[in-house]
């Protein structure tokens, strides 16, 4: 579903590169860990996913369902089916999160020659959405994400995830700034819309969130690459031995390569 | 001949023209319009020169030669339809080039004691309450526009709502400006009088049936005693090639409480002076703003907020959006008189630049002379957020439409303090139209 092949990528007017030649490759059905430090490329993987413009990809290409994903802007790729959890979602002011969510569904039905939901069918769907993540229904008539606690931000995301129902779900750091309930309620949520027609990626710094989500395959980024790749053992393998292991190994293979 | 008259004269020979029609005006009122144009004689169109003109020029105003507006009865109630806040079934009182059209407006059913109708009418049947009351809270000798408003109204709004009497329906105050190709003024001259404990509640918008040149000029004058409380709303939506100047002055006593929002859509040069003499315990008055300009508009929003007495908030928050060549100006002036002890004085302005060719001046001033006080001031000049923008279009919502979105969201400060449903929807239609073409 997603192929990912030699990424470079980085910010928009900067010459470092934060993405060095990233290659990955997530089948439909399937629930992919990204794990590494802090810096190592993470959160820019993700946004280079979803298309934000701050990020300028040098080098590389993205596929998505045989499709070349970096020609189409942001709103274009979600229309396809792709979907950003962000790490700190965006306060707005003004636009209820009910208005915000039904333009938003109503984009991806209408790029999908689909009818559009009626005001009381959207509302239906979503009540019933709001459920997986115990989204309290007061909040879809406030403001998004304004006065809403870290908690309640992150599952509003994946609140907006299951309404939208996305091919491919990338989850930056949905569990920052979680605490354990908390964590639990958003994991329950994503587990329950794991489905076969679905590829999550979850980034994370910790593997706390991977007891939670468990995933089919682990890669550790390193420096804008990615270093190892294997099963769930491989995340309570970092855990362990922390991310100075990774950095070693990296050295070890560099030197090898030379 | 004309042609080489210079701008004041212009405004003599126009004055000698308008008095042979006001023959029958009462001794005071005349006096009171010779000094308006000795005033105006003497001061002339406002320069640059001026620290409050410093940053908008009235050039294009003081070159172009303006005529007096002629009475128009042509105007039929399907032409203002769209400008009327339909769901408002009160009082409905509408001005067709500056003149009171009676047939078009809706004066009935008035509460006892309770006075609503046009200037001119007012004058003859209580030439007192006007005589008392004109230009009492103008400053004559420094205001360019208000001399000339003295000089030359045609027409206006008196209302007075007797001490203790509550007006349910927000009375509805229509200016239309119906010109020909010559460019017409009109000086509309309003006077609200608030009595003790009254509440009412105003909307008065101005609009043009064309998109032709031409100059309106208001005046009005706002008394609110003890306890009373209004909101006026005033929406200008003038022909984008028009000149508006408008100027209020406010004068509350103890636990009044004045709510004074202004929306300005239309326009070239706009100038809104607003002036509060807060002058009992307790009182408080509120001016909110928003504009939303293209083009090559231009606005400069003046305020000067005036704390005579103890514990008496102000609040003031003006929000723009400014497109193409677009200008603003604000500034506002907070002046704490020694005795305004527990003043609670805020000021904010906030604009929002869509185009790297508009331009903004914000110049927030206090002036205090009281030791016990919370006066608080600030300006910030702002893009869209680019990261809120990624955020709507990840949510498959289009660049375009996000961008309104963003804009609805910062407007939305200001339209969410309008009381008055029907206005408040009003206005978020209007700005929606605008963004979209």
């Amino acid at each position: 579903m997603l192929e990912i092949r030699n990424l470079h990528a980085r910010i928009a007017d900067e010459d470092a590169e934060i993405l060095k030649g990233l290659s990955l490759s997530v089948k439909a059905g399937e629930v992919h860990a990204i794990m590494g430090p802090n810096g190592s490329g993470k959160s820019t993987l993700a946004r280079v996913i979803a298309g934000d413009e701050a990020y300028e990809v040098t080098d590389g290409s993205i596929e998505f369902g045989g499709n070349d994903l970096l020609e189409k802007e942001a709103d274009e790729r979600a229309q396809d089916g792709v979907f950003l959890a962000f790490q700190y979602p965006v306060e707005i002011p003004g636009v209820s999160n009910t208005y915000f969510l039904k333009e938003a569904l109503n984009s991806i039905r209408r790029a999908r020659g689909e009818e559009e939901l009626s005001a009381s069918d959207f509302l239906k769907l979503a009540r019933e959405k709001a459920k997986l993540v115990e989204l309290d229904e007061a909040l879809m008539k406030r403001s998004v994400n304004v006065g809403f606690s870290g908690g309640e931000k992150k599952r509003n995301e994946i609140f907006q995830m299951a309404v939208l129902d996305p091919k491919l779900a990338v989850l930056d750091e949905t569990d920052s700034g979680l605490d354990i309930d908390a964590l639990r309620i958003v994991a329950n949520g994503v587990n329950k819309l794991r489905d076969q027609n679905r590829a999550i990626i979850v980034v994370t710094h910790y593997q706390r969130l991977l007891n939670y989500i468990v995933p089919d395959q682990v890669h550790v980024l390193v420096d804008g690459r990615i270093v190892k790749s294997g099963d769930k053992s491989l995340a309570e393998h970092l855990e362990e031995v922390g991310y100075a292991w990774v950095d070693g190994e990296l050295k070890s293979a560099q030197t090898a390569g030379v | 001949m004309t042609t080489t008259m210079s701008p004041i004269d212009q405004y003599s020979d126009l004055f000698t023209r308008l008095a042979e029609q006001r023959t029958s005006d009462p001794k005071w009122l005349s006096g009171f319009r010779q000094a308006g144009l000795a005033t105006f004689q003497k001061l002339g169109f406002p320069t640059q020169d001026l620290e409050e003109w410093r940053f908008t020029s009235v050039r294009p105003v003081a070159e172009t030669a303006f005529s007096p507006a002629e009475p128009r009865h042509s105007v039929q109630a399907s032409d203002i339809e769209p400008f009327l806040h339909a769901e408002l079934t009160g009082p409905r009182l509408v001005f067709v080039n500056g003149r009171f059209d009676d047939g078009l407006s809706n004066v009935t059913d008035l509460p006892s004691g309770m006075t609503l109708g046009n200037l001119r009418t007012v004058i003859s049947s209580d030439e007192r309450f006007v005589s008392e009351r004109l230009g009492k809270l103008t400053n004559n000798e420094s205001a360019h526009f208000t001399a000339l408003n003295n000089a030359l109204f045609e027409d206006g709004l008196v209302l007075f709502v007797p001490s203790g009497t509550k007006v349910d329906q927000p009375i509805q105050v229509l200016f239309v400006t119906a010109s020909e190709a010559d460019p017409i003024l009109t000086n509309p001259r309003n006077i609200f009088v608030f009595g003790a404990g009254s509440e009412a509640h105003i909307v008065e918008t101005h609009v043009s049936l064309s998109e032709n040149v031409y100059l309106t000029n208001a005046v009005t004058e706002v008394w609110m005693g003890e306890r009373a409380r209004a909101d006026h709303y005033r929406i200008q939506r003038e022909s984008e090639s028009a000149f508006h100047f408008s100027t209020l002055r406010l004068y509350e006593e103890s636990n009044s409480h004045f709510r004074s929002h202004n929306v300005d859509f239309g326009g070239a040069i706009v100038r809104n002076d607003s002036w509060g003499k807060l002058d009992g315990d307790n009182c408080e008055a509120t001016i909110n703003g928003l504009y939303v300009l293209r083009g090559r508009q231009h606005i400069d929003n003046h305020m000067w907020m005036e704390h005579v007495k103890e514990n008496i908030p102000s609040h003031e928050l003006y929000k723009g959006v400014l497109d193409d060549h677009s200008s603003a100006v604000f500034a506002g002036r907070i002046y704490v008189h020694p005795e305004a002890q527990k003043t609670d004085a805020k000021q904010t302005n906030q604009t929002l630049l869509l185009s790297d060719d508009a331009r903004l001046n914000s110049m927030p001033q206090l002036e205090i002379y009281a030791d016990d006080v919370k006066c608080t001031h600030g300006a910030t000049v702002g893009q869209i957020d680019p990261v809120a923008l990624f955020y709507l279009m990840s949510r498959a919502i289009d660049k375009e439409t996000a961008r309104n979105v963003l804009i609805h969201a910062f407007a939305a400060d200001i339209t969410e303090r309008i009381r008055i449903d029907a206005v408040r929807k009003n206005i978020e239609r209007t700005l929606r139209d605008r963004l979209l073409t």
